[in-house]
């Protein structure tokens, strides 16, 4: 019994410090990667002033600040849409009845 | 089993007496021991099963060691209201040397400086040979400075960890996150107020400041500063319903990454610690003392014909309209006789007391160690009651005004300003200092300004703004200069339900042909109110108002109100033509500014008549209507 419990506590043991070893690393690495993380956060956030994205968005894209004019609600869009149809059905009757009237 | 040389009986018997005894002690001191091993084996079984079975409480310590590593750095982060980085401490390495262990002082000093531009070889030298244990070569390296440091392989140098303080925007809120020294002591502005919480909390620093705010303010600040040549500008955009300061800005600036920047005229904080003589936008205040007290309603007004003579000095007024006026009117043309008027009736404790509500009287309450004790008479007699109420002899700073003028457009409820970004679901703290109808009065008033007064270049594309302008003198050795101005605008929006104050103001602006050589609030600051409003607004979610008419009734004034009596038959219409109402002092008036009002609703109603009256603002969808009804006409008038 003596000699079994020996040979388990030695696996045990060694079992432990692989995993001692194993933990080291991974603590090591996820610090590292945490500083790599923190660094990072500072130059995205570099990398995104506002005058930057401006300055690149002027040269590279064609869009411009958004103006009052394209903010609105669905409401609006909406009745804009009844609006064009009621209108639509309008020109459509006064087409067909201005047709009829030529001779 | 046989027991071999065992003694006769005969024998066993001798030793009966003696050996009994022996054997008996022997006895005991075996059960002595066995018993103390027993409890010490059990003592360990016990344990072992509390350890194993039951968990001890070492254990527990092991484990939040590993979820809770150690903090990264020794300062956290500072970031803005959605989480951007606006000042972070990165780890970094720093050379030292210890002289006693530097062999050759001279070759060492020779290869170090060959790599560091900026060490002098010769004072490196000499210090090295003086001696001592300790030395500073250079601090908070680069990566690849370090590796070239390390290659040099040089005995007694050495790096030591540390941390150096970025700030990822420059000096976009220079002002509001302040600086820090070389060992990461917060030494001005935010870093420095908070720097035992940033020291303590490893917990990033949260700000109610919107760099995207932020970085339109000062940009738009900039571009006025440099147009008018000042000496300096501040803006502050406020948030009415909570007290968050969203940008805070003042200029000159200066890089806090570069501590070198941070000098002079460029560390003073223009919108918190600086304090000013306001001028006109203190009208505002004086009107809603007078309507919330009830000395004067808004139909009611006074007799601004002639200039108020008092001891020494002669109130006048700058856009002479040299009649009686309403209150409406006294805040349209700014009027400084009809605002001291109005302040006389209030009364001296009454005007105290009420710039005391307003927050006026003491120091803002913001998180910064800049803050300007605002400038009070030290005696305060009737000229001082005068003078103030059109912002003379009285000096505020620029958030201390925006905070005071939040609290007259949100329903009169003062919230102090803050930088701290407000939890969501948290109470906003708040006093209700005048009342509702008055807020919604001052609201009309500030609307009537921008509408038809003079902060009509304030006014924004899609936003209804309110404000009122200012335009003072500054005092030098206690005389006023006057080609030395502060020139202010400090307006809400929407007018109609505010959520944002926004405050410009320019330091000396010099006026130019742009301006006809005026430098004057509604010139140099509404301008910069109008851009930051059009461009915050949609960026905030803000729901324009396109076209339409204004959201609040507006007093009537001026002519409009005349012709109005005229047709109900009060006044007799050859006052009106005859120019009675229009006196020598409007030529004085500045050259009217042109009305930048929102532009015309984009659709418009395209019912099948009348037709639009002006085919510039046809949109493809009125051009064929359009199209389609002369084709019709043209198809009806041919039968």
């Amino acid at each position: 019994m003596a000699a079994a419990v020996s040979v388990a506590l030695f696996v045990v043991k060694y079992s432990v410090q692989d995993l001692d070893d194993q933990m080291r690393s991974l603590t090591r690495d996820i610090a590292e990667t945490r500083e790599g993380i923190h660094v990072l956060k500072s130059e995205w956030s570099h990398l995104n002033q506002p005058e930057r994205l401006r300055h690149l968005a002027g040269k590279y894209l064609e869009v411009g600040p958004l103006d009052a004019e394209r903010v609105g609600s669905a409401d609006r869009i909406l009745d804009g849409l009844a609006e064009r149809k009621e209108q639509e059905v309008v020109d459509a009757e006064a087409v067909s009845s201005a047709g009829k009237a030529k001779p | 089993m046989t027991i071999p040389h065992l003694p006769p009986v005969s024998e066993r018997r001798r030793f009966e007496g003696f050996g009994k005894q022996a054997l008996e002690t022997g006895r005991n001191r075996l059960l002595v021991t066995a018993a103390v091993i027993t409890l010490a084996f059990g003592g360990i079984g016990v344990r072992l099963i509390d350890l194993a079975v039951v968990g001890g409480n070492e254990n527990d310590d092991r484990a939040t060691l590993v979820t809770q590593p150690p903090a990264l750095v020794s300062r956290a982060d500072i970031v803005d209201r959605n989480g951007v980085v606006l000042a972070s401490s990165l780890p970094t390495a720093s050379l030292y040397a210890d002289p006693s262990e530097v062999i050759d002082a001279q070759s060492a000093a020779k290869k170090i400086s060959s790599i560091f531009s900026d060490v002098d070889e010769a004072k490196l030298a000499k210090n090295l040979v003086k001696g001592g244990r300790f030395l500073w070569i250079k601090r908070n390296l680069s990566p690849e400075q370090q590796l070239a440091a390390n290659r040099l392989g040089l005995p007694g140098f050495a790096f030591l960890k540390e941390e150096r303080r970025i700030y990822p925007h420059g000096a976009l809120s220079a002002h509001v996150l302040g600086a820090t020294d070389i060992d990461g002591n917060g030494i001005s502005g935010v870093e420095r107020y908070f720097d035992h919480r940033l020291r303590q909390n490893e917990k990033p620093l949260a700000l109610a400041i919107d760099v995207r705010v932020q970085s339109i303010l000062r940009a738009e600040l900039s571009a006025a500063m440099s147009e008018f040549k000042a000496i300096g500008a501040a803006g502050v955009v406020f948030d009415v319903r909570t007290g968050e300061t969203v940008a805070l800005a003042s200029l000159p600036d200066f890089d806090p990454n570069d501590r070198g920047s941070y000098k002079g005229e460029a560390r003073f904080n223009r919108a918190t610690k600086g304090v000013y003589e306001m001028g006109s936008t203190f009208k505002l205040f004086t009107a809603a003392m007078a309507l919330d007290s009830g000395t004067v309603n808004m139909k009611g007004g006074y007799d601004a014909a002639k200039p108020i003579r008092i001891a020494r000095f002669t109130i006048n007024d700058f856009h002479g309209q040299n009649r009686w006026l309403t209150v409406p009117e006294i805040i349209v043309h700014s009027s400084n006789i009809g605002a001291a008027k109005m302040a006389m009736d209030v009364g001296k404790a009454g005007q105290q007391d009420y710039l005391r509500k307003f927050g006026l009287m003491r120091e803002a309450a913001l998180e910064l160690p800049e803050i300007g004790r605002p400038l009070l008479p030290s005696k305060w007699r009737d000229i001082n009651t005068m003078t103030i109420s059109y912002g003379h002899g009285i000096a505020v700073s620029p958030v201390q005004l925006a905070a005071a003028i939040g609290s007259l457009v949100n329903g009169g409820i003062l919230r102090p300003a803050t930088l701290l970004r407000h939890e969501d679901g948290m109470p906003i703290a708040g006093e209700q200092i005048i009342s509702t109808e008055t807020s919604y009065k001052m609201r009309q008033l500030m609307r009537l300004v921008v509408a038809k007064g003079t902060g009509r270049k304030a006014a924004a594309k899609g936003y209804y703004v309110g404000g009122k302008t200012g335009t003072a003198e500054k005092q030098y050795g206690g005389r006023y200069k006057k080609s030395a101005k502060i020139s202010s605008f400090v307006g809400a929006f929407p007018i109609q339900d505010p959520r944002y104050v926004v405050f410009a103001m320019v330091d000396e602006p010099i006026g130019n042909k742009r301006t006809f050589n005026y430098a004057t609030g509604g010139w140099v600051a509404a301008p910069i109110v109008s851009r930051v409003v059009s461009q915050m607004g949609p960026l905030l979610g803000i729901e324009p108002l396109i076209g339409g008419e204004e959201p609040l009734a507006l007093p009537m004034i001026d002519d409009e109100r005349r012709k109005k009596k005229v047709s109900a038959g009060l006044i007799k219409k050859a006052s009106v033509a005859s120019g009675v109402v229009r006196p020598a002092g409007a030529v004085k008036k500045p050259p009217s500014i042109p009305v930048e009002t929102p532009k015309a609703p984009v659709r418009q109603k395209t019912k099948a008549e009348p037709p639009p009256k002006d085919l510039k603002d046809e949109t493809p969808d009125d051009r064929i209507a359009r199209k389609t009804r002369e084709a019709l006409e043209q198809a009806f008038a041919a039968q």
